[in-house]
Formats: C-alpha cells, sequence, structure tokens
C-alpha cells in the first residue's frame, strides 16, 4: 500500500498550483466589480492552456488532457484555493458531451475543449430542485424536431456560454437538448445576486417555443437522467476536491494570522480556544484529502455504479460540510478583519455556503448514502478496496 | 400558567407598535437597500427616520427632555426583538445615540446628542485599531496636553457610520489619565478617511478606518471623566451586548416563519418537504434555541432594571449575547439549508441574515471574549450567581 504521490502526479500538482498562484492575482478585482474584463479573461485562458490544464476531464483524442479521476482531483483541490469561483474560468466541459456525436463533437465539445466556445447545463426549475424528476421543461415533437418551453433556474456560466444542455421532458421522456443561446426564444429572464461574488452568473433562462432539430439531441431520447447522474458523481467528487483546497487555504491563513496578531501581550495562537479552532480544522482537512483520494482512485479502478454514487455523496457530504466549519473558525480567528472582503477567508466563507447546497444538498447526500446502506449494506461504502 | 416574562400592557403596545413599524415601515426597504450595497437614497432615509419619531421609537433609553422615550431595559429588549426581524440593519436608521452621550456636559447634549435622537446628526463610535481589537487596553491613540486643550493623533479601525458621522467618540489614551473618551467633529483638521471597506453584510453606513493626524480639540472635547472611558464603556457594552442578543432573538423569529411556510408549502418528491425529517428537525432544535435564547434576555434586561450588581449584569449581557449569537447563526445555517438554491440568493430573508448575523459572533467581543467574561464570572461570582 503506497500513499505518496509518484513523480507524474506531484509534478500536476506543482503544475496546478502554479496556474492557481497565477489566477489569484485576479482575485481582487474580481471581488470588486463582480467579475473580470474580456481582457482578463483571455490572459488567463492563455495561461490554462499553457499549463496544459483545459478539459482535464476530456479524452486526449479530442484534445482534452485525458486526466484519470484521481488526476483530475489533484488538480481541482488545487484550483480550490482560489477564492470567487476562479477556479471555473479553468474549463472543463460537462461530461455528459461525451455523449455528442461526430457532428456534434466537431460543433460543441471539441471548441469546449479548446476554449473557443463555452457550455453550461441547465436542469433546476423552480419546482424542481432536490426532486429533478418533477420538471416541467417540455420539448414536443414537431416534424423533424422538438419545440422546447419552460424555464431553468441557477444556469452556472449562462451569461457566458454559448450553448444551453438543457433537460427536458421529451413527449414524456427526460432528454439533453443542445441549445444554442442564439436559438429564437431563449432569453434570459433575471440574473440573480448571491452571497458569493463568483466569477461568472448563474441567470434564469427562458425557453419560449424554442425550435431545434433531432441533430440536438444529446445522447438519445430519454437519456436525460443518466448522462446527469454521471455529471453529478463527477461534480461531486470535484466539490470535495476543491473544498479540501480552500479549507486549506483558510487554514494557512488563520495560521500565519494567529501566529503573528497580538493580543493581551502573546500571539493569539498561544491561546486554547484558538488552537482548538486550528487543531480541528487540520484534522477536517487532513481526513477529507484522503477519502477524496481514496475515492477518486477507487473510480478509476471501476466501482459499480451505485457503490460510486454512494460514495460520491459521502466525499461530497463530508467534505463541503468540513471547509464549512473549517472556513467558519478561519473567520472566527481573523475576528472582524474575517468580516471584509479584502481578506480571502471572508471570500472563501461566503463561496463555500454554496457547496453545501449546490449538486445536491446535504440533505439530499445524506438520502444517497442511507439509500445505499440500507439496499447493498455498509460494505460496498466502507470496506477498502482489495488488490487482485 | 403565566409566562416568566411578564410584559405589562404598555410594554405589548408598544411591541406592537414596533412590530408595525417594522412591517410597514422597514421590510419593505429590505431588498432595495440589499441592491444598493445597504445604502438607501437620502429622501428614503428622511421618510423612515420621520416614521421612527412619529411611531414613538427615537432615542429609545434617552431621557425624554433630550428627545429620548426613556426606556428602561426591558421596554428596550421589547422594543429591538421586533428590530431584529428586519435584515440590512435597517433598525440602524431609527435616531438613537451611544448611551456614552449621556455622560456629556449639557453643552455637548445639546450639541451632539440632541440633533442625534431628531435625527439630524449622527455619531460614530471609534474604539479598535489594527493592533487593538479584542484586547482595548492596547490603544495607541494618543491624546496629549496642548494648552487647555489635546491633540489627538491615531488610526481607528470598524469606525461605524464613520462614513457620514458628524463627529467621532474617540477613545485615546489621554497624558496621565489614560483611557479618555474624546468628541471630535469630523470636519476637523487631520481627520482622514483612509480605506472604507466592503464587507460581508450590506449595512446603512460604512465601518470606515480614520486617521486622526495632529487633530486639535478644545477642553470641550472630552466626554465624561479624564481617565473615564473604560467605567463608561463599561456600560455601554452591556447596552449594546444586549441589544446584539435581543436583534438575535428577532431574527431566528424571523427565520423561523420565513422557513416553515417556505417548508409547508414547497413540495419535492411528491411532499411536502416539511413532511421530510431532514428539514424539520433542524427547524425544531432552532425553535428551542430561540425560544431559550428569549429567556435569556429578557432576564438580563430585567437584572439590569432591578439595580443589580453592574458585575454580575456584565456577565450575564456575555451570557446572552454569545448564547443568542451562536443561536442565531445556527438558526440561519439551518434555514438557508430549508431553502436550498434560493438560501443563497440575496433576495430571500434567509441569505441575507446568514451573512449579516455572522458578525454578531465578532462585534462588540467575540464569542471567545464573552467566553472569558463567562468563565471569570464563574469563578469570581459563583456558579449560582451566573447561571440563577
Amino acid at each position: 500500500m503506497d500513499f505518496a504521490y509518484p513523480p507524474a502526479l506531484a509534478e500536476l500538482q506543482d503544475r496546478a498550483r502554479g496556474l492557481a498562484d497565477v489566477i489569484a492575482r485576479y482575485e481582487q478585482r474580481c471581488e470588486a466589480d463582480n467579475g473580470l474584463s474580456p481582457t482578463d479573461h483571455a490572459e488567463i485562458a492563455d495561461a490554462v492552456r499553457a499549463a496544459r490544464l483545459n478539459a482535464v476531464n476530456m479524452p486526449a483524442e479530442w484534445g482534452g488532457q485525458g486526466l484519470t479521476i484521481l488526476e483530475q482531483v489533484v488538480v481541482q483541490e488545487q484550483l480550490g484555493r482560489l477564492t470567487n469561483a476562479l477556479w471555473d474560468t479553468v474549463w472543463r466541459p460537462a461530461n455528459a458531451l461525451r455523449a455528442c456525436d461526430a457532428a456534434q463533437r466537431e460543433q460543441y465539445l471539441v471548441p469546449c475543449i479548446q476554449g473557443t466556445r463555452r457550455d453550461c447545463y441547465a436542469v433546476t426549475e423552480a419546482d424542481a430542485g432536490s426532486d429533478p424528476r418533477s420538471i416541467r421543461t417540455t420539448a414536443k415533437r414537431n416534424g423533424n424536431g422538438w419545440v422546447i418551453n419552460g424555464e431553468k433556474w441557477f444556469v452556472t456560466v449562462g451569461d457566458v456560454a454559448d450553448f444551453l444542455v438543457t433537460l427536458a421532458m421529451a413527449d414524456g421522456e427526460p432528454t439533453l437538448f443542445l441549445v444554442d443561446k442564439q436559438t429564437p426564444g431563449v432569453r434570459v429572464k433575471r440574473v440573480p445576486r448571491y452571497m458569493h461574488t463568483f466569477v461568472y452568473e448563474h441567470p434564469e433562462f427562458v425557453f419560449d417555443n424554442v425550435e431545434v432539430g433531432d441533430a440536438q439531441v444529446l445522447g438519445g431520447v430519454g437519456q436525460g437522467y443518466e448522462l446527469t447522474r454521471d455529471w453529478f458523481v463527477e461534480e461531486r467528487l470535484m466539490i470535495g476536491a476543491r473544498t479540501v483546497g480552500a479549507a486549506e487555504r483558510a487554514l494557512e491563513l488563520a495560521v500565519e494570522w494567529a501566529g503573528s496578531r497580538v493580543q493581551f501581550g502573546s500571539p493569539i495562537a498561544g491561546y486554547q480556544l484558538i488552537q482548538g479552532m486550528l487543531a480541528d480544522c487540520a484534522v477536517d482537512i487532513a481526513t477529507n484529502r484522503a477519502l477524496v483520494h481514496q475515492v477518486a482512485w477507487e473510480a478509476d479502478q471501476g466501482l459499480s455504479r451505485k457503490t460510486l454514487h454512494g460514495k460520491a455523496a459521502m466525499v461530497k457530504l463530508a467534505a463541503s460540510e468540513a471547509a464549512g466549519r473549517v472556513v467558519d473558525r478561519c473567520v472566527q480567528i481573523f475576528g472582524g478583519r474575517g468580516y471584509m472582503r479584502e481578506y480571502a477567508v471572508e471570500r472563501l466563507y461566503r463561496e463555500l455556503r454554496v457547496d453545501r447546497i449546490w449538486e445536491g444538498t446535504s440533505e439530499i447526500q445524506r438520502l444517497a448514502i442511507a439509500n445505499e446502506l440500507t439496499k447493498r449494506g455498509p460494505a460496498g461504502l466502507l470496506t477498502m478496496h482489495r488488490s487482485p | 400558567m403565566a409566562s416568566l416574562v411578564q410584559l405589562s400592557a404598555e410594554q405589548q403596545g408598544l411591541a406592537e407598535r414596533a412590530r408595525r413599524f417594522v412591517d410597514d415601515v422597514l421590510k419593505p426597504h429590505e431588498v432595495a437597500a440589499e441592491r444598493a450595497g445597504g445604502r438607501l437614497p437620502d429622501e428614503m432615509v428622511a421618510r423612515i427616520r420621520a416614521a421612527a419619531l412619529a411611531a414613538g421609537l427615537a432615542g429609545g433609553r434617552h431621557a425624554v427632555a433630550h428627545g429620548g422615550q426613556d426606556w428602561s431595559a426591558v421596554d428596550y429588549v421589547v422594543v429591538h426583538e421586533q428590530l431584529g426581524r428586519c435584515t440590512n440593519g435597517l433598525w440602524w436608521w431609527i435616531p438613537d445615540a451611544y448611551n456614552v452621550l449621556r455622560a456629556g456636559t449639557p453643552e455637548q447634549i445639546e450639541r451632539y446628542l440632541v440633533p442625534s435622537l431628531r435625527g439630524t446628526a449622527a455619531l460614530s463610535y471609534a474604539v479598535t485599531e489594527e493592533h487593538a481589537g479584542s484586547d482595548p487596553s492596547g490603544i495607541a491613540t494618543k491624546a496629549r496636553r496642548d494648552g487647555d486643550g489635546w491633540v489627538i493623533d491615531g488610526e481607528k479601525w470598524f469606525v461605524t457610520s464613520g462614513d457620514v458621522a458628524d463627529a467621532h467618540v474617540v477613545v485615546a489614551d489621554a497624558d496621565g489619565h489614560g483611557p479618555t473618551l474624546f468628541i471630535v467633529d469630523a470636519d476637523r483638521p487631520g481627520v482622514d478617511t483612509v480605506d472604507d471597506p466592503p464587507f460581508t453584510h450590506s449595512f446603512p453606513h460604512g465601518h470606515p478606518t480614520i486617521r486622526f493626524t495632529d487633530v486639535r480639540v478644545g477642553a470641550d472635547a472630552v466626554l465624561g471623566d479624564l481617565g473615564g472611558a473604560d467605567a463608561l464603556q463599561q456600560a455601554w457594552f452591556v447596552e449594546e451586548r444586549l441589544g446584539i442578543a435581543v436583534h438575535c432573538v428577532g431574527a431566528m423569529g424571523r427565520l423561523l416563519e420565513e422557513a416553515v411556510e417556505w417548508a409547508t408549502t414547497r413540495e419535492q418528491g411528491g411532499a411536502r418537504i416539511i413532511d421530510h425529517q431532514g428539514v424539520s428537525f433542524p427547524l425544531a432544535d432552532s425553535a428551542a434555541d430561540a425560544a431559550a435564547a428569549r429567556l435569556l434576555v429578557y432576564e438580563v434586561a430585567a437584572l439590569v432594571d432591578s439595580g443589580a450588581d453592574p458585575k454580575v449584569v456584565h456577565a450575564k449581557a456575555s451570557l446572552a449575547k454569545l448564547f443568542a449569537s451562536e443561536a442565531a447563526y445556527r438558526c440561519a445555517d439551518r434555514v438557508v439549508q430549508t431553502f436550498g438554491g434560493r438560501g443563497y440568493v440575496r433576495t430571500y430573508a434567509a441569505e441575507r441574515f446568514l451573512r449579516e448575523l455572522r458578525v454578531d459572533r465578532i462585534w462588540e467581543g467575540t464569542s471567545e471574549i464573552q467566553r472569558l467574561i463567562v468563565a471569570r464570572a464563574l469563578q469570581r461570582r459563583g456558579v449560582r450567581t451566573v447561571i440563577a
């Protein structure tokens, strides 16, 4: 059993850290201006390409980096250090796009891998959040194509995306459609403000008699839930990785501050209340880092789909809740400064809150875990993998 | 059985008046205030202030002769429990003034206190410094003798309302006397705003950093006794901590009302979400928190009115502030979770409360400082005194 990073993985980690350090220079500006200029985005995109970290999740044959899940976790952990969700400037196309046919691949996936087009994922609706089966967006058969009607909420990156991977009930069957944003009938309804200052927006979209051809169906009629579930598994692992990275940065800052801040004649790191908080943070980070790595490695070994689903839920629940605790303590250690937006801990605090909500709330992860436990027993989720 | 909290008919009327004021005058401005980063247009503020004066809510605990209401501590918490129900600190627009102003000379009262209670002037309180937060004895701001007057030199952080104040109440170490309060007009030469940083919440006023460079003031700028800052501030802290605690109680009431309304109407997976224990039990825990915090705060207020030992009152106010602010934050965190993605959107009260309540665990003494005060009281005053 070997827990060490082999040289190639260490090199990847260094490369991701190097990219994160470059992108971190844009944090303050992004916070102050609620986003970045096209020039900033172009500079970052160049840095992403130079670091060879574009489309880490896509096969090399299509131009992606073809990284394993474990390698992706190593990258995402470093990018998770960034505030203002700047990790999302390091584009990673929705994995459902692997289901593109040859023509769709040229038109949608390859440009997304190269970074010349951008996708976004439109699933959630006003009345369909934790329960995606209650979506009301419909696609009705119309000659050789479809007519889409409905409304989608929380469409992350919807402001800059070129097309929306849209979940709709196609004559009763859950189906993903590739909908170009320029298609008549697609419009932005609202761009709400959120707790975090995210580098992109999460607008609400209306689909008003949007006509698309059969060529826009992704992965076949009726495949919408299946493809979305795969996305959830990947995304939940990556949230686990990013929240570990974010928590570690918060703790680094808090340790540095607690060691230098003097009150009542000594550094506050000398007080037990502060020491307790720091120690609990270290435990939260170390345990979750190990878990994320373990499950990512297992995913690469080929776990059963259902077990992987349960394990990804454990990772997302544990790591996002732990990061929430860590950053709350770090804000507390910074005192009044922890409430100032120019401090990274303040931004991480606002940003990490949503990791307990999106891609399945903590409550939904608990249901998935309990479901797996009661259906197939605890062994699948808890037993360590054995080499043949 | 009658409630332990016995309010007179007059106090019940006061609570009702405050509730109507919050519902009719303040709450309608919440979303506009959030969109404007906390600041409302002058004409709106003028209307709120006039309405507060008409409603008999201005000046709270100050004497009627000065434009106040001469409220007891219980009256004060009765009103502020209602005020805590609104977000964005909108109650901050109600004309009032720090209680240290009561120590003013007749001239100071006429010049600073009376207009503050009329809503035509504003004062800030400048205590904290870069290196003196939890430990105010470490302040470096000096006041040195200059003929009849004083020359003040130093920098103050987190000066709430410092951006709009007509004068600042400044704590400075006066030659040979120790910490002393000075009232420094904001337009004095040498008073400069160094920074006006953005914070987690969207509050009516800023909390700028203000630099006092060799600011000359007359002998009439001294507030209270030379060397009297600590004694005056002790009473101020008790009132502020009680105020924070009762705002937190009010906030929990509003949060739970909003959460229960949402959870009983929102359906996912074929049932109201409140029918899922994962949703309803956290709300039950917060109901217990809210009920306990409410009793505690009213008890401390009644102790203040009974003329109890100020040291015991001081410890009890810390107990109330610690418990209520931590409980309210837990409550907001749970209610954000109840609202899911909506809980992360700024137009929802849950999102705003989460950001706003975070600072109640930091300002006017962090939770850690309150624990120190309570732990000391356990040793010096005895367990029974602290908890009975």
